[in-house]
């Protein structure tokens, strides 16, 4: 049996597989204070038997808070003389230009825990300045440990990407003396150029390391407890997953992992149903992801950020807009409508909660409306108060002079209008005409507001998998093992030899090879896709594209290059076919492939009846059939208005468009 | 209009220029306005009044309505015809310095003018005296070629041929300069294809009137907060070192007189125009005096950046000025003297509400290159520094950050040591003590040094504040002077703040900013802030000692 744990803000949410392949879930409330404590108490208490789960993935949000409430470990860190202030300085651009008291991202590692070292490299990988004695360093480092109580260690220094010996050196020593201090070089994060980039993803990983290990460690022992003698591991950023042991040593990649297994999850269901490109809604309480996913693969993104700090480890290319069931409707101080970025949240939560919320949502708007039941929502689990609902909204209406009805139904349609936005910013931004694609809605709002998202889109078809509200916890079943290993090597494409290229790829190859050794995966057959990232020489701008290492003997890297050249013309509208290109780094992606088949589906109630009731669409109440999703059987087919209504989120069916059930149990709606 | 409507009309109109910037960036050819994202787009009523703006670098954001004021001045509206462009340098006539270009287009929807877009980008040469800094300029003349309000034809999506040929035989690097250009004519298509659909969408009639409510909602913003303001004339000065001909200091003197919910600047009692390149055209003078009345109304309130938001501002200055000059004096370098009207302007607001301001910050954003000229392989590497903001009220200012009407990235070490084998960078910090202090202390700045790895690399700069430095407020202390420094044979020298040299293997060159100035007299710092500082470095013992009265622990 495998099972998924998806620890989020709010939920918890639990999917376990058997070896029929049936399905059972479970949704519980999130224990922030200690999530690992919540999650076991959640499996206890779902009565799922540990001790016959073979595998558990598990995918939380620890890396990403500790980030962003700075409760990292104390690490310090080693740098070459000269660049102590690296994190301090980043690199000097404002993201809000007309605030005079604008204030800089907040380093990981203070300044005080900054040292430096006499050496140096140049860029083309020379010793300029010899590494002199340790003695000096391991001392300071000692007092470090004493006096500040140092507890995670790192070292990035200038041009390491071009030659590490010295960065090597001093982690050999740092080893010997300091053997139980986690350890962490930039060249074993990330041997890529760009010192600041490469410094604050190196010392993220070091800050993260030892609260991955305490976290890992209490969820082992606790499942061991529990009799779980499987296998644990964890979901990472870029789609893939890893066991417990990697994560804690390359902490980094386990930043961003939920809405990560949020668009696998969709990915794989949408597969499976025959539809290769599709856009990914995710939307929940506070915000909506948006991802492109192209001939069954999701875009992912190598320049990423977090709490504004560059990341530069791969990342499911996911934009996020503040726009979800909680985002509080108001009047700003010119008079104008807006609906979010701030939210309610889960406490106290929209004002139908009855939790002492007072100012209307977009949860709120669609209760109004008629889109959500109350004694319907979250199962039965949560009784919403319309009459609060409406108190809300009727406040915010008189204050801008408006009926209540129209107002809820214009909440709806402005929060529509922020996910707009973020699905033009993945689509028509990108060069991609979202008319090609299918809108794949998930979370527990997304099926509400897909409609009308897909006509503004001219998107005609639209598909609600399974279990919307936990499609992130599916996504952490069905999962590849996959790592991906870098080699920044600037050289003229012109300049570039065949055994050059073979042999860096051999190198990465190698690399990857031992990795997936220690995840005892590597008999499943592996799948290597090695790629270079390319830009003309002197942009900062490269792309990254495919090599086919049986044609580098003959070609060396030029279908590469010519293949660059289309695709910038395709993303820029023009490119340079005469002039000079440069490789900056190598890229092979390894993917230990599971083989888990997606949702099957189970016998259904094969005559479903529904309620009849109204729903308030285009100015007027309106008749409308409500009913309720796992009686659906396959076959399933009626045309909207339909309110189809599940434990964990519900779809609106609007007027025009059509609802079936596909043979793998998926919500098909098409404009008809 | 009911308020979900206009709140759709107004989403999508905001996000026009957000579109034509990412449009821009993807079209554009040089590192300059795709690294440093040197460039900046607006959307324009039927009128030729700013409805939305993005987000971008300060000083060339607000720039483009007076441009277009004046392209329309010798253009009027109704000779604009579907398919016209109108492109503008001249600081003469609304531009800023000759590099910064404006491209405007008409939109037009059914035979009818509906709307105008504007871009505009800084390119990185555009002939004139040499490449990089001209500290030899005397004329505008010297500073490059001038394209004076020209309307021509579009030929397929690009300039007119004999225009570009005309541009490309004056300039040094002509792919670059032409390839943004076109970058900045996708980004006007850009405005004309989202606006029609909008309109498609909306209906002309509502999209026209919300473009003029969204000026009248940012102008009522403004003047809500303006009110609140003391009525009063304040006046307030800054100072320029020199002009790079060996005259100066000069003084900019500004009026600021608050009446009721307007406020009026005027710039009598300024130097006359430099015989040197740090004049500043009156548009530039505009676009200064705005962002620092936006920066102080902005506390509070989030006003739309619009035609609107400037509607109760008033700006004058005599003619013939260092912050109005008369031609041909050369504008080069107005960015120095563009600071100077922003603090002129600040410190008067200070003296009406401190509590909405700051401590004067390091205001001076050097600007450097380091060329190696070759027959066929001519290389620039150029770049520009941060330094210490201002303390505010209620904070610290920021350390080595971009200072207010620029927004430039800086270049990795890396990078730099990789793409231009002749430079190596030996240090790159937060400079100890060289803020202001006070309750709250002014940012630090920064210092890089370059090693010279070859011989006869040709060095240009421009900076300031190495003479007058950052003040302090109320009680606050200033922050340190910017320096520039040489070391040759193990000597070190000062240069110029405005400077040219011949580099040779072994040099090293410092670039040396200062801070921002302090907010409060220091001993009411709290002691626990002055402790960390002195646990980070960013202050001396000897300062926390001294200044701060802080007692060592033992």
């Amino acid at each position: 049996m495998r099972v998924g744990v998806e620890i989020g803000g709010t939920f918890t949410d639990l999917v376990a597989m058997d070896k029929n392949g049936t399905i059972r879930t479970c949704k519980v409330l999130s224990t922030p204070s200690s999530p690992a404590k919540g999650a076991l108490a959640a499996l206890e208490k779902w009565g799922v038997p540990l001790g016959r789960v073979d595998v558990l993935v598990h995918g939380s949000t620890i890396a990403t808070n500790t980030v962003l409430e700075r409760t990292g470990a104390i690490t310090a860190l080693i740098v070459t003389m000269g660049f102590r202030d690296v994190l301090e300085i980043q690199r000097h651009e404002r993201t809000h230009v007309y605030d005079l008291y604008y204030q800089k991202v907040l380093p990981i590692i203070p300044r005080h825990l900054i040292l430096e070292v006499d050496e140096r490299i140049a860029a083309n990988g020379t010793i300029v300045r010899q590494l002199g004695t340790m003695e000096k360093l391991l001392s300071d480092v000692e007092h470090l440990v004493r006096k500040e109580g140092v507890e995670s260690l790192t070292v990035v220094l200038l041009n390491s990407y071009r030659n590490s010996v010295h960065e090597e050196a001093i982690g050999q020593a740092i080893r010997k003396r300091f053997p139980e201090i986690p350890l962490t070089l930039s060249v074993e994060v990330l041997p890529q150029f760009r010192e600041y980039e490469r410094a604050s993803t190196t010392a993220m990983s070091a800050y993260l390391k030892p609260v991955i290990r305490r976290y890992m460690d209490l969820l082992q022992t606790g499942l061991s407890a529990r009799d779980f003698r499987g296998d644990l591991h964890i979901m990472q950023s870029n789609g893939g997953i890893f066991p417990v042991a990697a994560a804690q040593q390359q902490a980094v990649n386990v930043i961003l992992s939920g809405p990560a297994a949020g668009v696998v999850g969709a990915t794989c269901v949408s597969n499976s149903a025959g539809h290769r490109n599709i856009i990914t809604l995710d939307m929940g309480g506070t915000s909506t992801d948006v991802c492109l996913v192209h001939d069954g693969k999701p875009r992912v993104a190598v320049d990423n950020q977090i709490g504004g700090l560059p990341i530069l480890v791969p990342m499911v290319e996911i934009i996020t807009v503040g726009a979800g069931g909680g985002s509080i409707a108001y009047v700003d101080p010119g008079g104008l409508l807006k609906v979010g970025p701030a939210s309610s949240g889960a406490d106290p939560g929209p004002s139908c909660y009855g939790r002492g919320g007072t100012q209307p949502t977009v949860t709120d708007a669609n209760v109004l409306c008629g889109l959500i039941r109350p004694g319907k929502f979250f199962g039965g689990n949560l009784r919403l108060c319309p009459d609060l609902a409406e108190t809300a909204v009727l406040r915010l209406a008189s204050q801008l002079k408006m009926e209540t009805l129209s107002l809820a139904e214009g909440i709806i349609k402005v929060a529509n209008s922020n996910m707009m936005e973020a699905i033009r910013l993945a689509t028509l931004e990108r060069g991609h005409d979202p008319r090609d694609y299918t809108l794949v809605a998930f979370g527990g709002a997304g099926g509400m507001h897909a409609c009308s998202l897909a006509e503004e889109l001219e998107v005609s078809s639209v598909l609600v998998p399974q279990h919307p509200g936990l499609l992130s916890a599916y996504g952490l079943l069905v999962s590849d093992f996959r790592r991906e290993f870098v080699r920044t090597e600037l050289t003229k494409s012109t300049d570039i030899r065949a055994d050059q290229v073979l042999e860096v790829f051999a190198e990465l190859e190698d690399r990857g090879r031992q990795e997936f050794e220690k995840y005892q995966v590597s008999r499943r057959g592996i799948i290597l896709s090695p790629s270079v990232d390319i830009r003309y020489l002197g942009q900062e701008l490269d792309l990254n594209i495919e090599v086919d290492l049986s044609r580098v003997m003959e070609e060396r890297l030029q279908p590469a290059v010519k293949a660059f050249h289309t695709m910038y013309f395709r993303r820029c509208g023009h490119c340079f076919p005469e002039a000079e290109v440069e490789v900056v780094n190598f890229r092979l992606t390894v993917i230990a492939p599971n083989e888990i088949s997606p949702f099957p589906f189970g016998e259904a109630n094969s005559h479903p009846k529904g309620e009849a009731g109204e729903v308030y669409v285009g100015g007027s109440w309106i008749e409308c059939i409500y009913i309720e999703r796992w009686k659906l059987p396959n076959g399933f087919s009626a045309s909207g208005p339909l309110v189809i209504e599940d434990a964990t989120a519900t779809t609106f069916v609007q007027p025009g468009w059509m609802a079936s059930v596909d043979s793998w149990g998926n919500l098909v709606l098409t404009n008809s | 209009m009911d308020p979900v409507r206009l709140n759709l009309i107004v989403r999508a109109l905001e996000s026009i220029p957000a579109e034509m910037s990412i449009n821009m960036l993807k079209a554009a050819y040089s590192s300059i306005v795709r690294e440093a994202k040197d460039f900046a787009t607006n959307l324009f009523d039927r009128n030729g009044k700013s409805v939305t703006q993005s987000e971008q670098i300060p000083i060339l954001v607000a720039a483009l309505s007076t441009a277009l004021r004046f392209a329309i001045k010798k253009h009027p509206l109704p000779t604009w015809k579907p398919g016209e462009l109108v492109i503008t340098n001249d600081p003469y006539n609304g531009g800023q310095h000759v590099n910064d270009i404006a491209l405007f287009m008409p939109i037009f929807l059914e035979g009818e003018r509906v709307g105008i877009a504007g871009a505009i980008a800084h390119h990185l040469d555009l002939g004139g005296v040499n490449a990089g800094i001209i500290g030899s300029a005397t004329e505008v003349f010297h500073d490059g070629i001038l394209l004076p309000r020209i309307k021509f034809t579009m030929r397929d999506g690009k300039l007119d041929p004999v225009l570009e040929e005309m541009i490309r035989a004056n300039i040094r690097v002509p792919d670059e300069t032409v390839g943004d250009l076109h970058a900045q004519i996708v980004a006007d298509r850009t405005a004309e294809a989202r606006l029609r659909a909008i309109i498609k969408k909306f209906g002309k009639q509502d999209v026209l009137g919300v473009m003029q409510r969204l000026q009248d909602y940012a102008e009522r913003l403004t003047r809500q907060e303006v009110a609140s303001f003391p009525d009063g004339e304040f006046t307030g000065k800054a100072m320029v070192d020199d002009d790079s001909q060996g005259n100066g200091p000069f003084i900019v003197r500004a009026s600021v007189s608050i009446r009721d919910t307007e406020i009026y600047v005027d710039y009598a009692g300024t130097d006359f125009q430099a015989r040197g390149m740090i004049n500043c055209p009156f548009a530039s003078t505009l676009a200064a005096t705005y962002t620092a009345i936006r920066q102080v109304v902005n506390t509070r309130a989030t006003v739309p950046a619009n035609d609107g938001s400037t509607r109760p501002l008033t700006i004058s200055a005599p003619l013939g000025c260092l912050v109005n000059p008369l031609p041909p004096a050369s504008v080069h370098a107005r960015f120095i003297t563009a600071y100077r009207c922003y603090e002129a302007v600040m410190d008067a607001l200070s003296k009406a509400v401190p509590e909405r301001t700051s401590a004067v910050g390091f205001n001076s954003t050097y600007c450097f290159a380091f060329s190696v000229p070759g027959a066929g392989d001519y290389r620039i590497m150029s770049e520009t520094t941060a330094g210490g903001w201002g303390a505010g009220p209620h904070s610290d200012g920021a350390d080595a950050l971009p200072l207010p009407l620029s927004n430039c990235s800086n270049v990795p070490a890396e990078w730099v040591e990789h793409q231009f084998p002749y430079l190596r960078i030996n240090r790159y910090e937060i400079i100890q003590d060289s803020c202001g202090h006070g309750r709250q202390r002014g940012g630090l700045g920064e210092l890089k040094e370059y090693e010279i790895l070859q011989d006869d690399v040709a060095f240009s700069g421009m900076c300031d504040r190495f003479v007058y430095p950052a003040s302090g407020f109320d009680g606050g202390t200033e922050g340190s002077k910017g320096a520039l420094k040489i070391y040759r044979n193990g000597k070190a020298s000062s240069l110029p703040s405005k400077s040219t040299a011949i580099l040779r293997k072994g040099d090293r060159v410092q670039f040396i900013t200062g801070g921002g100035g302090g907010y409060g007299p220091p001993a009411e710092r709290a002691r626990e802030a002055v402790k960390k500082d002195l646990k980070a470095g960013f202050i001396s013992g000897e300062t926390a000692r001294s200044i701060y009265e802080l007692e060592p622990d033992r």
